[in-house]
């Protein structure tokens, strides 16, 4: 019974250690897509005048989960900002939800301009928020080069700790 | 026969209203005689239509009056939330939407060397509804195509008596008559009104033997036509710069006939017009064709050249 009971507990540790560190892969991960897409919208809109809700439906995208969702509410005649904050509501079911307040903080003031300017300004907000999210990148691959080891790591020995102390 | 577009037929333009002007758009989209849905901010919504205009009210009479925000919501929605992809329709201080609505736009508007940038405030917004009339150039078929090929025509009128709806029945007419060599009939759309495009699609039935050059600058647009598309017909509307007499003038010397329009209240007002009445002296013009109305009924009248004087 005690082996079997510091079985569990070394494997629920472990877990919990695995899960944390890939989130904080998982946020790095996403926030690259989401990059990547904004250059995406970017580079589509120096060749096409097309709306946001038809852009999106139209091009290849890393995050088609995101996006489409984004593109459904449009489509429905709902305005950028309430399109976007529905989509946010509903984040648990899309990739977004690894993302935290910072980076969603940006996109927030990033959808509650876009639309209502003409294609330069257009293309420069989206630089700006590029930008902004990449300097958020930087320090999340920072931090989770040594916070994703160091997350496994204290998983592992926590439920070694404890296994040992049950037996 | 009138058309109205299927987005009517589905109400779809309440999908530009906010929710609570929704079913009284609906309604008043209903109506088949509807022309103009007038929208003005702190003012309620006006409805033209063929017999007359009316105030859009809802329960126990009461007005919709627009808000300065509804107006602004409205025509963000008219932009598809994009204010970007309608840059050069708004400088031009208009919108097409699909079914080819034409939205003209009202408000404070924002210059950059002179010319317009867009606008930073919306104050109104006319929406007239495209209407497709099948048939309506059967009166006038008989003088623009005859035995010896397709004549070329100045329609004139004083404005929203249905020039352009003439216009695209004719296109439409010409492009479905079968003969050898075929009739290639090209519309340069200027405005997107005859052929009502949206995103370059014509909203309208246009036939099958016709090209359309959408959003194009007339005098561009014709020169582009006679090089790269070869047209036996060149239909254009609302003629009057310089620029577009010497295309009109081009596309004839080169064999290509010309059905165009121009806003004038009669002959002898379109001879006041300078390039109309250059174009008339030319001979460019093989016979006009005047549009009037009286209660509610359009009479078409055909004019030889031969009959104007200057």
């Amino acid at each position: 019974m005690k082996w079997l009971a510091a079985i569990v507990a070394f494997s629920l540790c472990t877990l919990i250690g695995y899960i944390r560190s890939s989130k904080i892969g998982a946020r790095s991960e996403v926030l690259s897509l989401i990059l990547h897409d904004l250059r995406q919208i970017t580079a589509q809109l120096e060749y096409t005048s097309l709306p946001i809700g038809e852009l999106l439906k139209k091009i290849d995208l890393s995050l088609p989960e995101l996006w489409e969702k984004l593109s459904d509410r449009l489509s429905q005649g709902k305005s950028l900002v309430e399109a976007w904050q529905e989509v946010l509501e509903e984040r648990s079911e899309t990739p977004i939800s690894a993302l935290e307040n910072d980076e969603i903080a940006v996109l927030n003031n990033f959808f509650s301009t876009f639309g209502t300017s003409d294609k330069e300004t257009q293309k420069q907000n989206i630089k700006n928020a590029c930008k902004q999210l990449e300097s958020i990148l930087n320090e999340v691959d920072k931090e989770s080069k040594s916070k994703q080891k160091a997350f496994f790591t204290v998983g592992v020995l926590t439920g070694l700790a404890l296994a040992i102390l049950m037996l | 026969m009138l058309n109205t577009s299927p987005l009517i037929k589905d109400n779809g333009l309440a999908f530009y209203f906010p929710n609570r002007l929704k079913q009284a758009i609906s309604f008043a989209c209903s109506n088949p005689r509807i022309e103009e849905i007038r929208i003005r901010a702190n003012a309620p919504i006006q409805v033209i239509t063929s017999a007359g205009e009316y105030i859009l009210r809802g329960e126990s009479a009461m007005q919709y009056i627009i808000t300065p925000e509804d107006c602004m919501n409205i025509y963000m929605a008219l932009c598809e939330q994009s204010l970007y992809a309608c840059e050069e329709d708004t400088r031009q201080g208009f919108l097409t939407i699909p079914g080819g609505y034409r939205v003209g736009i009202c408000g404070k508007v924002l210059l950059e060397n002179g010319t317009i940038k867009r606008f930073t405030a919306v104050n109104a917004l006319n929406i007239r509804i495209s209407k497709q009339c099948i048939g309506c150039a059967d009166t006038v078929m008989p003088n623009i195509y005859t035995q010896h090929g397709v004549k070329s025509i100045l329609i004139i009128s004083a404005p929203a008596i249905g020039k352009t709806t003439l216009l695209r029945d004719i296109a439409r007419q010409l492009s479905q008559i079968s003969q050898n060599p075929p009739i290639k009939v090209c519309i340069v759309d200027e405005r997107s009104e005859i052929a009502g495009c949206y995103n370059g699609i014509p909203q309208n039935t246009m036939g099958m033997r016709c090209d359309c050059l959408d959003n194009c600058p007339k005098a561009i647009g014709i020169t582009m036509a006679i090089r790269s598309l070869s047209p036996s017909v060149l239909i254009t509307d609302e003629i009057g710069k310089p620029e577009d007499a010497k295309a009109i003038l081009d596309a004839r010397t080169c064999g290509i006939s010309v059905i165009a329009s121009a806003h004038a209240g009669s002959i002898s007002d379109a001879v006041k017009r300078p390039v109309i009445s250059e174009l008339i002296r030319q001979r460019v013009f093989d016979g006009i064709v005047h549009i009037s109305i009286h209660k509610s009924v359009r009479k078409y009248s055909y004019f030889d050249i031969s009959e104007v004087q200057l």
